[in-house]
């Protein structure tokens, strides 16, 4: 295993001598392989992350971490360890079937999730304020240690370990495109065209969980 | 990548320069690249959604949402509500063709309407029918496009992963400049970059929105790139 910025690193060290560091600053290289790590993450849709929310009294609305590509699942945990049961993904139009004065319910436990902004995008009070959001439905009116854990496909660290074929096939020809384009066109489309076909290898390897089994990934 | 010196610190290197040297790009021009992507980025994915919550005066028929204090710019409203409860949209010509006296009509508003309304450009313009007789609370549901700011430690309004989708448009933007850089070829294979990341965005929003709600097309993200390879002669 290899972690994403210092293996690539090396590697692009080794097809690039004497240019990493100079020609591509350490920092521009390791902002391109975490780059190179987002692009593949979206692709091949299998790295999971959680994120557990403790939630306050009478609060409809919760920020989400922006390591969140996809939201997957919300659980529920009504003593804050636990996670009791699911919730349900509904729009506001579904919650205006239940009751047309949804936000004014409040009950023990939550039922229904819905997003505000595509998950992902930080909280920047400096700036622009809020990012993405999650709502439950119904909110509590008293909490006491209750929980929620949001379950996705999402972002890594700079240091997270990745298996050195996926870095080969995927973060280095990704780096190497946009390194190389301004040079060699046709290089750095084949590059590019290397890091897909990388990440669909890689998204059939990891979907084939269940080979042996009857049981079918989808 | 993550916040506006993220993305710099990957520009600069990648055109032959550096933020400070400015032998290609002034500050200003990477900025203005940088803000333009992701007001595109965000118009078109219509990712960030912003709830603003509004006391509506009794007897005001209209109201201007403009720039908020976080530079916020309202781009459509997707979902209304009066009192906490939702109400429907209508237009200006149904209601006169409902209600000669339309505008003298008051109560509890049930409708809201967005035609015919915004005379100045910055403005978002809105109505509700009948006219508030009372203060009454609003809350009004918006895809915006936040305002960027593009110092080093500034987030950008974007999902974090589509974040390099800014670089590629910068980049894009840099070689179709006339000077001595200029490269049509690269240009587009940047602009192919960006334009995959931004129907990924599209993707991403639209798999999480309400069954009322759709954007983009039946389009597919995926070898964008193909077109390039090999003969690059070809390239147009």
């Amino acid at each position: 295993m290899s972690q994403v910025v210092t293996g690539v690193t090396e590697k692009l060290q080794d097809l690039l001598p004497g240019r990493v560091g100079v020609t591509w600053p350490s920092a521009t290289v390791s902002v391109l392989a975490m780059a190179a790590d987002a692009a593949f993450k979206q692709r091949v849709g299998q790295w999971y992350v959680s994120e557990e929310i403790s939630l306050t009294d009478n609060t409809l609305a919760y920020d989400l971490d922006s390591k969140f590509i996809t939201v997957k699942s919300v659980e529920f945990s009504s003593d804050g360890t636990n996670y009791n049961y699911h919730l349900k993904a509904a729009t506001l139009e579904d919650l205006d079937k239940i009751n047309l004065s949804w936000r004014d319910d409040r009950g023990t436990e939550p039922e229904y999730f819905f997003l505000l902004s595509c998950p992902g995008i930080a909280r920047d009070d400096d700036y622009y304020g809020t990012g993405s959001q999650i709502l439950i439905y119904r909110p509590l009116s008293s909490v006491t240690a209750q929980k929620i854990k949001v379950t996705g496909i999402g972002l890594g660290a700079t240091t997270d370990d990745v298996p050195p074929e996926v870095l080969d096939q995927c973060h280095v020809n990704y780096c190497l495109s946009l390194m190389t384009a301004h040079e060699d066109l046709a290089a750095a489309a084949d590059y590019m065209a290397e890091f897909e076909a990388g990440c669909q290898r890689a998204k059939t390897e990891y979907r084939s969980l269940y080979a042996e089994s009857t049981v079918k990934a989808i | 990548m993550e916040t506006a010196g993220d993305i710099k610190t990957a520009f600069y290197p990648l055109i032959g320069d550096a933020d400070g040297v400015n032998r290609f790009v002034t500050q200003s021009q990477a900025q203005n690249f940088m803000v333009r992507a992701v007001r595109d980025m965000a118009v078109d994915s219509r990712c960030f959604d912003a709830v603003v919550e509004y006391t509506w005066q009794a007897d005001d028929s209209t109201h201007s949402f403009g720039l908020s204090s976080a530079g916020t710019r309202y781009m459509s409203a997707w979902r209304v509500e009066v009192d906490d409860e939702k109400v429907l949209a209508t237009t200006r010509n149904r209601l006169r063709e409902h209600d000669r006296d339309w505008q003298q009509r008051t109560g509890k508003p049930y409708l809201y309407y967005l035609d015919e309304m915004t005379a100045t450009s910055g403005l978002y313009s809105v109505g509700l029918y009948p006219t508030a007789s009372t203060n009454i609370s609003t809350r009004w549901y918006f895809s915006t496009v936040p305002d960027v700011d593009t110092t080093d430690a500034a987030h950008i309004p974007l999902p974090r992963w589509a974040i390099p989708g800014v670089l590629f448009y910068m980049l894009a933007e840099f070689y179709r400049m006339p000077g001595t850089r200029r490269n049509m070829k690269v240009s587009k294979f940047y602009r192919a970059l960006y334009e995959d990341v931004k129907l990924r965005l599209k993707q991403e929003t639209n798999s999480k929105l309400p069954k009322d709600r759709t954007v983009g097309g039946t389009r597919k993200p995926g070898l964008v790139t193909d077109k390039y390879r090999g003969d690059i002669s070809t390239i147009a």
